[in-house]
């Protein structure tokens, strides 16, 4: 048989066009052999509006492909997904059934202490606290008490430790990383601090401006709740933190101490004492304090706030960290006296920080009924505060605008205005802040997008130190889910995390891997712990053998097989083809 | 004859309301999730204010008897409470106008553009001009109003600085007279640009098309065997029954403008009727969502009874009551 060079290639391309197109679908080798052998699947679901969980969720499921574990991923609008997460009819059910498998978000912190413990519970879920997760283990439970039950802190940081050992025994979530964010103020403020938000506007300065002039500093925020109240207004909402804390202050304040951590400072309160049991705190409240009506502020005000607070007709959500109090006593005017059932170290940052509530005048909240409590005030006209800010406009979801407090018990604030507008396209809110038309971008904005301005913005002035993030993004489980419930299964699933990977590229570095729901901001963190989250395909095997799911052998030899086939079968055709087109041209 | 008219148009819309509202009441509560859960989510709330929040809410009643006590608040003028306490009518009230003016404004520079410039690419057919109208309306038509949005901020607001990066601080300065109209105008003009880019195409090629079409007809040629000049010709004859189409489109077209666009809102910071819907319908707040659906439906009802009488004036051959006249 003799070939001229064109039907040499002509055959030789259609050889490979055949092999090429045969081979295809085995291209995708990780996938065969994920599906072929995957003997867990499961779904994920990461809320809309959450990329950097989302993205890190995609190296994940490539990593546990590869290794046998499937684990579908599923996007949800924030609503949907807190309602499956969080309502008590669905939390318990699979993906499935209705609820989830797997989800992807923060546990978030508010520095001062371990707020979030306050009303966690890792043993089951009682009415009074939270465990989305349905983690049900004895252990850590008693030692998040202990840690509770205490004022010392060096025997609490122990408890803590403890639960933290036990958690990466028995975890009920992976803990993926810490992230940082940039600070995206202008370079000229001083204290401004992303972690506070507007708490601490007061201590605010702007470089090259007294204290006499008059100065505006502008924030933009991506979405607000409308809240004009210190009682539903704050408990974890931006709007509590960034438009009207410095409205409503409380008892006590968080306050950014020199070597970076954070404590609680007197704000209200003078001073307080603990007892020696523990069961009775004494604040001792500052006097001459007046509200924005001429009312003296008393110790009366506090009494009727926490009272309201804990009565659930007020239906205000604070009442779940605020279980502990007993009795709420003002044995005068300016002394308060809460009694505990009890020790509850939580109390205090639960007490001060903004995470909780704003003190409520007592003359005119005492005076309505609690079912009327919500949506009270709706216009900045009827606000009465005592802050060193208070509300001067107010358009719904558009902007909050704040004056300084004339009267303020500790003197004109420097910044006498701040105007918050929502700006909710994050583009758009560079650009602005780059143009100068805001001064800085709340901690919201952060992203891959900001991250990408970073060298122009710092050219156009703004500060762009990255400050860490008091959060743990994490894997988390549903415990009531027949497979995850195995906890060598969520091991040997910690154990197939690039996380090395996950933090250069997704987080461009800025971030560290997790070692536990506690962050390294805080007091207590565990730094002798390694991070739980690794890529170690071997102890991921080991613990997948432990779980009982025991790996087929491998596809490799099947898929090399077959590949061989379609080459001899494709040189056979190829042949056949030339000897016809040689006949042909014999023929002739 | 046309208050007859309009008063059964208007009783009509009463049934259509209802119709309407009910639905959206209906998908609200069908989608997972509710106002509630979301509410305490975030801030993780204990399970007994969950119960009292329901009642509170109102939201423990059966779906029927919570619609018809919202329909029977509408009669009184309460559209409902959202579920941080703000009164939805005020929610509207702040936000209703920036939409219709920026929707209206743009409807109008569309539609005028698009006739004029319709008019002229249908009569001169073929020609370099259309051309190149017709080119210039498919990018137009293309392009994304969202990637445009920010190519305009980023080249008239940041670069050379001539607009406000966005609208967030309209209303922020106190300024009067002749300078705050300025400064609304500044602030209106690159989302009203983005918008009228995106609109005028769509409407520019159905008048073109229908120009050409009707320039072939007969009376057109009779027109111009009757001696008459060409401008009449394009204007008087052509142009009226070209409208004809482009009326029915701006009719269609109705729930998207008074819906409020919400990607033009979202990159201009627009205070829109759009983010609102939007933000509530992902907060599962119903009360705000239906009030924001009933003014929609209600604004669409008005303006296409309006429509419905330019319609008439333009084709005499449509009118009202038929052989009365």
């Amino acid at each position: 048989m003799k070939l001229s060079l064109k039907e040499f290639m002509k055959i030789s391309m259609t050889l490979l066009l055949a092999y090429l197109i045969a081979g295809v679908p085995f291209l995708q080798l990780d996938t065969v052999k994920a599906q072929e052998q995957a003997i867990i699947s499961f779904t994920c679901t990461v809320p809309t509006g959450y990329d950097k969980e989302y993205a890190a969720m995609l190296i994940i499921k490539d990593s546990l492909a590869k290794n046998g574990i499937e684990m579908n991923i599923v996007r949800e609008d924030a609503g949907t997904f807190f309602a499956k997460v969080w309502g008590a009819e669905t939390f318990r059910l699979t993906y499935e059934e209705g609820g989830f498998d797997a989800d992807s978000y923060w546990w978030y912190w508010r520095p001062e202490d371990m707020l979030f413990f306050s009303s966690f519970t890792a043993k089951g879920f009682p009415p009074e606290g939270w465990n989305e997760w349905s983690y049900n283990n004895d252990y850590a439970a008693d030692m998040l008490d202990a840690a509770l039950r205490t004022y010392d802190i060096n025997e609490r940081r122990y408890y803590y430790h403890k639960f933290t050992e036990e958690f990466q025994r028995d975890p009920f979530f992976i803990p993926l990383y810490y992230f940082e964010v940039p600070k995206a103020a202008r370079a000229d403020i001083e204290n401004y601090d992303p972690v506070l938000y507007t708490q601490n506007a007061f201590d605010w300065k702007v470089k090259g401006k007294t204290y006499d002039d008059y100065v505006t500093v502008r924030m933009a925020i991506p979405y607000t709740e409308n809240y004009l109240d210190p009682l539903f207004g704050m408990t974890s909402s931006l709007c509590g933190y960034s438009c009207i804390a410095p409205v409503f202050p409380n008892l006590l304040k968080s306050k950014l101490q020199p070597d970076g951590t954070y404590t609680l400072v007197p704000d209200l309160a003078e001073s307080y004492e603990i007892s020696e049991d523990g069961l009775t705190i004494t604040f001792h409240l500052r006097h001459n304090i007046l509200w924005s009506d001429g009312e003296p502020f008393t110790a009366e005000d506090v009494k009727v706030t926490y009272e309201g607070m804990l009565d659930p007709a007020s239906g205000v959500p604070a009442l779940a960290d605020l279980r502990e109090i007993e009795s709420i006593k003002t044995p005068d005017d300016y002394t308060v006296v809460f009694r505990l059932r009890k020790p509850h170290a939580l109390i205090l940052a639960t007490l001060g920080g903004y995470c909780t509530a704003g003190i409520v005048p007592a003359h005119i909240f005492g005076k309505i009924p609690r079912e009327q409590w919500r949506g009270y005030w709706t216009e900045p006209s009827q606000i009465v505060s005592l802050g060193a800010y208070k509300v001067v406009e107010f358009v719904p979801n558009t902007r909050y605008v704040l004056e300084a407090n004339p009267n303020y018990w500790g003197g004109k604030p420097f910044v006498d205005r701040i105007e918050i507008v929502v700006i909710p396209e994050t583009a758009t809110a560079i650009s602005a802040l780059k143009k100068g038309e805001v001064d800085i971008l709340v901690a919201e904005y952060a992203g891959p997008e900001l991250l990408a301005e970073l060298s122009s913005l710092e050219a156009a002035g703004i500060d762009m130190s990255f400050v860490l993030w008091p959060a743990t993004t994490y894997l988390g489980f549903n415990l009531n889910h027949p497979i995850l419930n195995n906890r060598y299964v969520r091991l040997a699933i910690a154990n197939l995390i690039p996380i090395d990977t996950i933090i250069n590229d997704v987080l461009k570095g800025r971030g560290r891997p997790a070692n536990g729901p506690i962050y390294p901001g805080s007091w207590a963190y565990p730094s002798d712990i390694p991070p739980l989250a690794k890529y170690d395909p071997e102890k991921a095997m080991e613990y997948l053998r432990k779980a009982g799911y025991v790996r087929p052998p491998t596809l490799t030899m099947l898929v090399y097989i077959y590949l061989g086939v379609v080459l001899i079968v494709g040189i056979v055709v190829g042949f056949a083809i030339g000897f016809i087109v040689s006949r042909k041209r014999y023929k002739k | 004859m046309l208050k007859r008219y309009i008063f059964i148009r208007l009783l009509l819309a009463i049934p259509t309301l209802i119709i309407v509202t009910s639905l959206i009441f209906l998908l609200l509560h069908i989608a997972p999730g509710n106002p509630i859960d979301v509410l305490l989510a975030a801030s993780r709330g204990s399970r007994e204010i969950r119960e009292v929040l329901i009642r509170q809410f109102g939201f423990d009643k059966p779906w029927h008897i919570q619609y018809f006590l919202w329909l029977y608040n509408i009669f009184t003028g309460n559209l409902g409470i959202s579920l941080h306490g703000i009164p939805v009518i005020s929610l509207i009230a702040s936000r209703v106008w920036y939409t219709l003016e920026l929707m209206l404004i743009s409807q109008f520079i569309s539609v005028f553009l698009a006739v004029m410039f319709g008019a002229l690419a249908g009569y001169k057919r073929g020609s370099r001009l259309d051309k190149t109208l017709t080119f210039l309306a498919l990018l137009g038509y293309s392009i994304p109003d969202f990637w445009l949005g920010l190519i305009f901020i980023l080249i008239f607001s940041v670069t050379l600085g001539w607009f406000p990066v966005g609208a967030f601080s309209l209303g922020l300065s106190e300024t009067t007279g002749i300078t705050s109209i300025i400064e609304h105008l500044r602030y209106l003009i690159p989302p009203l640009t983005v918008l009228v880019i995106a609109c005028t195409p769509y409407y520019f090629r159905l008048l073109r098309a229908s120009i050409v079409e009707i320039l072939d007809a007969d009376y057109i040629t009779t027109a111009k065997a009757k001696g008459a000049g060409e401008f009449i010709v394009i204007y008087k004859h052509a142009l009226k029954n070209a409208l004809v189409p482009l009326t029915t489109a701006v009719g269609t077209s109705l729930g998207l403008i008074f819906g409020g666009n919400y990607i033009i809102e979202v990159v201009f910071a627009w205070p829109g009727l759009g983010t609102l819907l939007v933000a509530a319908a992902l907060a599962r707040d119903y009360w705000v969502v239906m009030g924001v659906s009933f003014i929609t439906v209600l604004l669409i009802i008005i303006s296409s009874i309006m429509i419905d009488i330019v319609y008439a004036y333009i084709n005499p051959k449509i009118r009202f009551g038929g052989a009365e006249y």
